[in-house]
């Protein structure tokens, strides 16, 4: 499996490739085609979206705006959960739209496969681009949910530091632990759809299991064991990404995260997320290039 | 063993020279079909608590290997079931074969169906360019073919509608033109010629015409039309029951096919109409009063026009009455009864179960395909110029031979040699028929020459007796075969078994038997028949009396020419 597309992915902003060839016969450097086809997959998945709306394109930013209306009047002004900063409901909005990432991502992408099945069935190319399509597309209304929440930061006058040039890499962190996760239930959901249902169920124990629409200091303050074990909830990779972009992009005073909850001596603590991360993402390669050949007879 | 006959008929293939473009080494490929679809965990852990396997294995594909060049149009055959689709899907990368390998040199773009990707949501441009990512196409280089696929499609209007507004025949139109511009090497296209109407058809007819003389492409199709097949293909391989049954010249692939088809029809047809009658089920036209009657070839099933067709008839009659064998013979393409022989004309001697020998010249006919059915004929009970039909060999009782020759046409049923229509007016100007033009010898330069060789009444009485006596051979040398599987079949019944591997399939077609895998382990060649069984069989009067005669003739001309010499 050493097909370098996908080490392209991780380093997907140095991309943009060299001027197409001239002659017009298509490409035949495997990557510009798998590229190609990406391009137009997530091109066409973006304008099937809005197919038929009468505003198209504009809901794309519109969505995220009310939806952000509507967590800003339900969480910050209703039951008025804080933890004390002036910018907690950027910080909110932020971890909101993150989560949202990861949800879209895996529900699309995990189906993504049946849902091509006819075309993988017809013709032949790396099955992965289907997938990597899917979580492409949730990255792109990532992105724009991202620009929203950045109008929302300055008409909150958050004061940025330099710790914003390390959000980039703190989203393609959480996009390889998504895609890892996504490529495993999508070669589960081929075999056994089941995997749809419990992926429902586990997205909302692990949000909730997450400090999103709650500040980790809500459970910190708790007596008892509670209390205690409050810091294990950032050993979840999702939790430990989501955290450090709200502490490099908005509030790196106020948000905790793994590298300044737990003391230098636990640094093999420290690298548990990153090391999920890893796993998953290469259990996923793994996982999936093995049983990629199936997928035709399967469906 | 067909890889060894291609190679050998390697000059007479255009492009066998050329690279080769794809190499199928071995191929298997098995398909695990689920009796019981575990779709849910739960399922999944039930079935595998009651040890219930869920699936069953198919051997679609079974060892195929043959190779493509560079520049041919090759042209793949079969039933359906017989594994086509299947072997096209692991060319084309889409299944990966269980055992041996595919190699493809070049671009290999396959059309399985045509307009893969197709959305109906997006609007036709939408479409293409979608299309031809698929394809590898960047929206430059799409950019510069879009102009060439719109005009071959001649959609220009409709390019910005959607899709889904489109007739079906636009549809077809615009993925053909897509798939035509791909330029890819090698074309793979899966009967996408049965779809589409008749100009979209007469499109594919030009593309593929030209396309066939272009040695930089190879095409490899896929198609149930046995016409498509002898226009457009090189070469051309016939699959079935996932084996190569017949690789090579188009024609012969072509004619194997069709009595593929015939033979399928009429199995297909014998078991719907078999009949139960006092607990045992008679196939159509049988009955206690005639179990037996059976039709089968002697010759091979494919003759041509100098030939006669030999076949034998078995039957068994027990009663006392007088009994005749009627045989029609049945046009299949054009239908209707070609030639009958009669109801009274073939009185049988021997009651009982016994095989009798018929011989057919087909000299006047042109190309055709044709069934012979016999039927068991007794006296009228009412009246002695009528007859009453006992039986009859109907379905897989009967049996059908082909007439291909290069002198022949397709359409009529006679042959220029039977009947001509010649003209009485001097406005006409007759310039030939099928080949032959008034004046010509309606004969072979080869049945020329040995006409012009017998032309002495000796000589030709020789030729005559050689020629009857050669059929007696061949008939003979069926009864031998018959003989020694009938005693094949009595010493399996008594256990005695030796293992010595033949092709089933070879001794299922001389005897027109079915007969079980184990028994096909033996070659008739183990089996020896005693004197008794061979004094039966040898010396038909007949042939005693024909023999003589030869004898008698022979001397005579080698009198006659030492006589010359003397004169000399």
């Amino acid at each position: 499996m050493g097909d370098p597309l996908l080490f392209f992915v991780m380093i997907s902003s140095v991309k943009r490739a060299h001027a197409a060839a001239k002659a017009i016969k298509p490409s035949t450097s495997k990557i510009r085609r798998n590229w190609i086809i990406l391009k137009a997959l997530v091109h066409t998945d973006f304008k099937l979206r809005y197919q038929g709306s009468f505003l198209g394109v504009i809901w794309s930013v519109l969505e995220p705006l009310m939806m952000f209306a509507v967590m800003y009047v339900v969480f910050a002004k209703f039951l008025r959960m804080s933890d004390g900063t002036r910018t907690y409901p950027v910080v909110l909005l932020l971890g909101i739209s993150s989560w949202q990432f990861v949800t879209d991502s895996t529900n699309v992408g995990l189906r993504s496969i049946v849902d091509r099945g006819d075309m993988l069935r017809k013709v032949h190319f790396p099955n992965y681009i289907v997938v990597v399509a899917a979580t492409m597309g949730a990255l792109i209304t990532y992105g724009i949910n991202l620009g929203v929440v950045l109008i929302f930061a300055f008409a909150y006058r958050v004061d940025f530091t330099w710790r914003v040039v390390l959000v980039p890499l703190n989203i393609i962190e959480l996009y390889c632990v998504t895609l890892g996760l996504t490529l495993i239930m999508a070669t589960m959901y081929a075999y056994y759809r089941d995997i749809a249902h419990i992926w429902d169920v586990l997205q909302q124990v692990i949000m909730y299991g997450m400090p999103i629409v709650y500040p980790l200091s809500y459970v910190l303050r708790r007596r008892g064991i509670v209390g205690k074990l409050g810091k294990l909830e950032l050993l979840n990779p999702f939790a430990q990404f989501i955290q450090d972009i709200r502490h490099n992009l908005i509030a790196p005073a106020t948000q905790q995260t793994i590298w300044n909850l737990f003391p230098n001596s636990l640094w093999y603590v420290k690298a548990v997320p990153i090391l999920l991360m890893l796993i998953l993402f290469f259990l996923g390669i793994f996982v999936f290039s093995k049983n990629s050949k199936r997928f035709a007879e399967v469906m | 063993m067909m890889e060894e006959k291609a190679e050998g008929a390697k000059e007479s293939f255009p492009f066998m020279d050329a690279p080769t473009v794809l190499t199928c080494k071995d191929v298997y490929k098995d398909f695990k079909l689920p009796t019981e679809q575990a779709t849910g965990l739960k399922q999944a852990v039930i079935n595998w608590t009651k040890g219930v396997r869920g699936y069953k294995t198919q051997h679609v594909l079974k060892g195929i290997t043959f190779s493509v060049h560079k520049g041919e149009f090759f042209g793949i055959v079969g039933r359906n079931g017989g594994g086509k689709s299947t072997l096209l899907k692991i060319i084309s990368q889409i299944y990966y074969p269980n055992k041996g390998s595919v190699s493809v040199k070049g671009r290999l773009v396959p059309f399985i169906e045509l307009g893969v990707g197709f959305n109906p949501e997006l609007t036709g441009r939408e479409n293409v360019y979608l299309n031809g990512a698929m394809l590898g196409f960047s929206k430059a280089e799409m950019n510069a073919m879009y102009d060439s696929i719109v005009s071959f499609a001649e959609l220009e209007d409709f390019m910005d509608q959607k899709l889904k507004n489109y007739s079906s025949g636009m549809q077809v139109r615009l993925a053909f033109s897509v798939a035509v511009k791909a330029q890819a090497d090698v074309l793979v296209l899966d009967e996408v010629l049965a779809v589409g109407d008749e100009s979209f058809q007469r499109k594919c007819d030009d593309y593929f015409t030209q396309i066939k003389k272009d040695p930089e492409k190879t095409v490899i199709l896929v198609t149930h039309d046995m016409n498509a097949v002898k226009r457009y293909c090189s070469r051309a391989m016939l699959i079935k029951e996932g084996k190569i049954a017949s690789i090579g010249d188009k024609n012969a692939v072509a004619e194997e096919y069709t009595l593929l088809n015939l033979e399928a029809d009429r199995q297909m047809a014998a078991a719907r109409n078999a009949k139960r009658e006092n607990g045992k089920v008679w196939p159509e036209g049988l009955s206690e009063r005639c179990p037996v009657l059976r039709t089968f070839a002697v010759s091979k099933p494919l003759i041509g026009s100098d030939e006669k067709f030999v076949f034998g008839v078995e039957y068994e009659f027990n009663e006392d009455s007088d009994f005749y064998l009627a045989i029609a013979i049945n046009d299949v393409r054009r239908g209707g009864i070609t030639y009958d022989s009669g109801a009274k004309t073939f009185r049988m001697t021997r009651h009982g179960r016994n095989t009798v020998y018929f011989s057919f010249p087909v000299n006047l006919f042109n190309n055709g395909e044709f069934t012979i059915y016999t039927s068991l004929r007794i006296p009228s009970v009412k009246d002695d110029g009528f007859t009453e039909m006992v039986g009859v060999a109907t379905g897989d009782n009967a049996c059908s031979f082909i007439v291909r020759d290069p002198r022949n046409a397709d359409y009529a049923l006679l042959s220029d040699r039977a009947t001509v229509i010649t003209a009485k007016s001097d406005d006409v100007e007759t310039l030939q028929w099928n080949g032959w033009r008034p004046g010509m010898p309606q004969v072979t330069a080869e049945a020329r020459r040995r006409e012009e060789r017998t032309r002495d009444p000796l000589e030709r009485r020789r030729a005559e007796l050689l020629e009857r006596i050669e059929e007696i051979e061949t008939i003979r040398q069926r009864i031998v075969n018959e003989t020694k599987l009938e005693k094949l079949r009595r010493q399996k019944a008594e256990g005695v078994e030796r293992v010595v591997p033949i092709a089933p399939g070879v001794l299922r077609r001389l005897a027109g038997v079915d007969l079980s895998g184990k028994v096909a382990q033996i070659t008739l060649d183990d089996v020896k028949l005693t004197e008794e069984e061979m004094s039966e069989m040898t010396g038909s009067t007949e042939e005693v009396r024909l023999i003589d005669e030869l004898n008698r003739v022979n001397d005579e001309i080698v009198a006659k020419a030492e006589a010359e010499k003397e004169k000399k």
